[in-house]
């Protein structure tokens, strides 16, 4: 008991009492306080506003039902009760916290005098254990202590099983519904399809065939129109036997058309008997399939990636939101669209695997499109300015969508497609961007090699002939590059630059003896390969969005109006004659034996004879 | 006295209505992603995050820190106040606790030091070191008055002893090791860049910020309960900083003692201790034959190095397990089970992995190269280990002579309890 001498015992026990009675109601206080964030924190967990059942429910099927507007304003008014609940939550705890501190620390407060006063006496004579004794039983317990752990450690050892993170190259793939080794395709033999008509393979046994081969040929890849200006994507016909004469207006020469529900600025791929677009609005992705026969749509997937920004890309309407165009091999579709969705079918429209890879920071809208090299699916993603260092070239497996390699590109958004170019010692994807244009080894992503000629917003897309890759963008330059090189190459291997008639959208075109240019309001120019000197060039008075191309000697250029003009590929321009389509057209046509394959703003033509 | 309780009690609800006053502190952030354009006209909310703390602020800290020592110091080791102990506790719990809210603390600054010498991407900021360094250089010369009054981890538990109970000699320091083990373990995370334990599992970082994970909040709790009745359960059966400082502390030049003067054996502070830090004088050896206990303490010496290697072993066969610890390596399980097709759906992180672009086989290679660095680091806390459990053994076998009770130079935290239970102390005042 204390024993201070100027208050009598009857003080002290009376302040004992009142020390005593605050710390009896300050710590009934902190445990009602106590209480009550916990039962506050328990129904807090089952209200967390982003893992309501109810919300995601509603969510859901507005996927289902975009348009309902109903729909939409009952999720915003849950949403708006759950977030209110949620942060009034967070309100009380917050003062509940102050309040246990609060009580807390008048509960020690009033503790601290209080055991002060009951605080026993010493007691020296009070028994004690023997230190040898205690020194024992230390030992034991560390012994004890020891063997728990030395034995639990030896359980650990003997039970855990290093992974080797080895992948049985049969095994199936978890994210997709497809493996590589069971992988069921619908045989469309190109070879088939391409010796005779698209017609007389219409009704092409679709046999449900196992296969162990991964890519095409490269002579079935030429047979076919697989990707955005076809085989190597040089904008050139493999097929003479294209028409030149039609009439969209009469109908004469145009072999079907079939109207497409979305919209969208990217251009046919054409495999077989399958003919593929894509479509896409703020609220709707969709691939199309259509019977190249018949021009019948066999069906139209809508595209749904998990992950997906909700909130539509920023577009212009120049891009809109399904700018990529598609690519194929044979065996599957790929797509892309504005807001990073890369989607994968079989020729069934079966989905193979989707993932979305966006969103992007884009100026006019992500436009470029895909392209594969062997068994793998190649993504330029240009986006934000080059000091960003958002921009990259990635690899993706076809059969899994599984990333395979990724390089980041030092360049700012583009809208440019890539090629993949054979130069007799090693095979390189050539890319253009502001400044750079880059090569890099397909295999592994790693750069080849890079030169300084390029700038402003690149759209037009490169190409390659007899040795050279000509690359142009407006305002800056046409050059032809020697490829092959390593490093930094603009000083070594720029064969030749050209500065008249540069285009900002269409790409150019060559046939190894000559380089064409197409400016978007009509001016044509044409260049040597071989050294770059200007051959001649011609205003043809129209406008044009799409890249020209090139069937057998003769170049098809086609106007937004969607007037085809073919003028002869020589050394001298003649306009050999022009065709009129009933509507717009903003694409790049697709050319198989025979045919031509064009959409334009709402339809997809297929020009040929019957 | 009992005014200068009132005084104490007053002073604890000044401080918390001053930590009131401080307002939280906000400043507008960058968003990390372009955020939508709502069509409806919607504007989103600025983002705000808290600043940084400013240059000033950590200088400040690390002033108040050099003088929370030196007046813990002077009021241990030279006034010898327990009054003056418990209200530099109250303010380093109300400055270094709720205003700085737990951070940067020496307790967990192991951990920094740990990665800046085995990582060589990792910055350390001075302020780090200094709260590293300072309490150590203090102890090795003064004691654990860091323990005493400055450290809040140690200030939270202190002020929560309200009726300690005698935790058994053996048991005490049976359960001391413990510390040893998360010291080792804290040490070999930080060390891969695996994760800082320390920080994620303080029990009391919950209470400072006002807000923390619903088992950590437990765990401190339930700590500060025992708390009242076992005194500074975490400063003595699991702080890893506390073996640093119970190295430094038994160098240490100067030490509190229970007495200010010579003992006089009165036994009056035998129990004074509510640490189990007062070693009494040892028992008579009259009658004790020489050669007792020999045999143990050569046959210990002679198994020390089975001991270790025993841990070595034993490391060697956890490391990679142990290395799960580290994200990459989970996530590189994560997405090998995915990719094998044990698992049919992406989680967050491997959904995020892939959209990066990055191939398996660059995640796979780095995690077995973590694994490569867990196997070796495992290897050496196994042989630590075993080399403390040896020590540890053999020290309990050495027979000491102690005539006066003293405080144990290891384990005490220098808290004055015992000063006034000296009636040699009172004599002299």
């Amino acid at each position: 008991m204390m024993n201070k001498t100027n208050i009598d015992p009857d003080t002290w026990y009376s302040l004992y009492r009142i020390f005593l009675a605050v710390a009896v109601i300050a710590g009934t206080f902190s445990l009602i306080v106590s209480l009550l964030l916990t039962v506050n924190y328990i129904a807090g967990k089952q209200g967390d506003p982003l893992d309501s059942e109810r919300l995601l429910e509603l969510k859901e099927e507005l996927l289902r039902n975009p348009n309902n507007e109903v729909l939409k304003e009952d999720i915003r008014k849950l949403d708006l009760r759950l977030r209110k609940e949620y942060f009034r939550r967070r309100r009380f705890t917050r003062i509940g916290a102050y309040m246990l501190i609060f009580g807390i620390a008048i509960f020690l407060g009033s503790m601290l005098p209080v055991m002060k006063y009951r605080k026993n006496p010493p007691m020296p004579d009070s028994p004690k254990t023997s230190q040898k004794a205690e020194a024992s039983r230390t030992r034991q317990l560390v012994i004890g202590i020891g063997s728990f752990i030395a034995g639990f450690a030896i359980a650990i050892a003997v039970i855990d099983r290093p992974n080797n993170y080895e992948i049985p190259q049969q095994q199936p793939v978890a994210d997709i519904t497809a493996s590589e080794e069971k992988i069921e395709i619908q045989e469309i033999p190109a070879t088939q399809v391409t010796e005779g008509s698209p017609a007389e393979t219409q009704g092409t046994q679709e046999t449900q065939v196992e296969t162990t081969k991964s890519y095409p040929t490269e002579e079935e890849l030429k047979k076919n129109w697989p990707r955005f200006r076809g085989p190597g994507g040089l904008g050139i016909s493999q097929y003479t036997n294209i028409p030149e004469m039609w009439d969209g207006t009469t109908g004469e020469g145009i072999l079907w058309k079939s109207s497409i529900r979305l919209p969208g600025k990217n251009s046919p791929v054409i495999w077989g008997n399958r003919v593929f677009v894509t479509g896409a609005n703020e609220t709707e992705r969709a691939v199309y399939c259509f019977d190249a026969g018949s021009g019948e749509l066999l069906w139209e997937k809508p595209v749904v990636v998990a992950m997906a920004d909700p909130e539509p890309p920023e577009v212009s309407d120049d891009t809109g939101f399904a700018a990529p165009t598609p690519v194929t091999d044979g065996r599957w579709v790929f797509a892309m669209f504005a807001n990073g969705d890369i989607i994968c079918f079989d020729f069934d429209g079966n989905e193979i695997w989707s993932r979305n890879v966006g969103p992007f920071d884009s100026m006019y809208g992500y436009a470029s499109s895909l392209l594969m090299y062997k068994d793998l699916l190649i993504v330029l993603l240009d986006q934000g300015g080059a000091e960003d260092g958002m921009s990259e070239i990635i690899a993706l497996e076809a059969a899994t969508g599984k990333s395979v390699w990724g390089t980041d590109r030092p360049v700012p958004n583009s809208w440019a497609t890539p090629i993949i170019i054979d130069t007799g010692e090693r095979e390189e994807i050539i890319t253009c961007g502001s400044p750079w244009v880059i090569a890099y080894d397909p295999a592994t992503g790693a750069e080849l090699w890079r030169a300084d000629c390029l700038g402003g917003d690149i759209a037009p897309s490169p190409v390659y002939a007899n040795g050279l890759v000509y690359v142009t963008n407006t305002y800056e330059t046409l050059a032809a590059i020697r490829p092959g090189g390593e490093g930094d190459v603009t000083e070594t291997h720029i064969v030749w630059e050209a500065e008249d008639g540069l285009p900002d959208i269409c790409s150019p075109l060559t046939n190894g003896e000559l380089v064409f240019l197409l400016e978007t309001y009509g001016l044509m120019t044409c260049y040597d390969a071989k050294d770059g000197t200007k051959v001649w060039e011609e205003d043809t008075v129209e406008t044009f969005n799409t890249s020209p191309s090139l069937v057998g000697d003769k170049i098809y250029l086609i106007t937004v109006d969607g007037i085809t003009i073919i003028v002869e590929a020589g050394r001298q321009f003649k306009e050999v004659v022009r065709n009129e389509l009933s509507e717009g057209v903003l694409t790049c046509p697709g050319f198989v034996d025979g045919r031509m394959y064009v959409r334009g703003e709402e339809n997809l033509y297929c020009i040929g004879e019957k | 006295m009992i005014y200068g309780y009132c005084k104490i009690s007053g002073a604890v609800l000044l401080i918390i209505c001053l930590l009131f006053a401080f307002a939280p502190n906000y400043a507008f952030s960058v968003q990390r992603f372009p955020p939508p354009q709502f069509k409806s006209g919607h504007v989103l909310p600025e983002t705000t995050q808290a600043p940084p703390r400013s240059d000033f602020y950590e200088y400040l800290d690390a002033g108040v820190l050099l003088a929370a020592l030196a007046v813990a110091t002077y009021l241990a080791l030279k006034r010898r106040s327990r009054t003056g102990l418990l209200i530099l506790t109250i303010f380093s719990l109300a400055y270094f606790g709720f205003w700085r809210m737990g951070c940067v603390c020496a307790v967990g600054s192991v951990q920094n030091v740990t990665i800046t010498l085995f990582q060589t991407g990792y910055s350390i900021p001075l302020v780090v070191v200094i709260f590293f360094a300072l309490p150590l250089i203090f102890t090795l010369f003064f004691g654990r008055t860091f323990c005493a009054a400055v450290c809040p981890l140690g200030a939270i538990q202190d002020i929560f002893v309200i009726k300690p109970v005698r935790v058994p000699r053996w048991l005490d320091r049976g359960l001391r090791v413990i510390p040893y083990l998360y010291l080792g373990f804290a040490v070999l995370f930080a060390a891969t860049g695996s994760a800082f334990i320390i920080c994620e599992y303080d029990p009391f970082i919950a209470f400072f910020r006002r807000g923390g994970r619903a088992a950590i909040l437990a765990f401190g709790g339930l700590l500060l309960i025992l708390g009242m009745f076992v005194g500074r359960p975490y400063c003595r059966y699991l702080c890893p900083y506390g073996v640093v400082l119970s190295w430094m502390s038994k160098a240490s030049k100067w030490h509190v003692s229970i007495t200010p003067n010579e003992c006089i054996q009165c036994r009056l502070c035998e129990d004074s201790c509510p640490f189990e830090a007062i070693d009494s004088p040892t028992e008579e050896k009259a009658n004790t034959p020489r050669t007792e206990g020999k045999g143990r303490l050569i046959t210990l010496i002679i198994l020390l190095p089975l001991f270790i290697a025993m841990g070595v072993g034993l490391g060697a066969g956890v490391g990679s397990y142990l290395s799960r610890i580290d994200p990459d390596v989970r996530l590189a399980e994560r997405i090998w089970l995915e990719d094998t097709g044990q698992i049919d759906e992406m989680d967050d992180a491997s959904e995020a992995f892939r959209k990066t672009g990055r191939p398996s086989s660059e995640l796979f290679a780095e995690a077995k190269q973590l694994r490569r660095q867990f196997r070796i680091g495992s290897m050496i806390l196994g042989g630590f280990l075993g080399l403390f459990t040896g020590i540890k053994m053999i020290s309990l076998s050495i027979k000491r002579s102690r005539k006066d009770y003293e405080t144990n130079r290891t384990h005490c935290v220098s808290c004055g309890r015992c000063f006034s239970y000296c009636p040699v102390e009172k004599d002299e005042k």
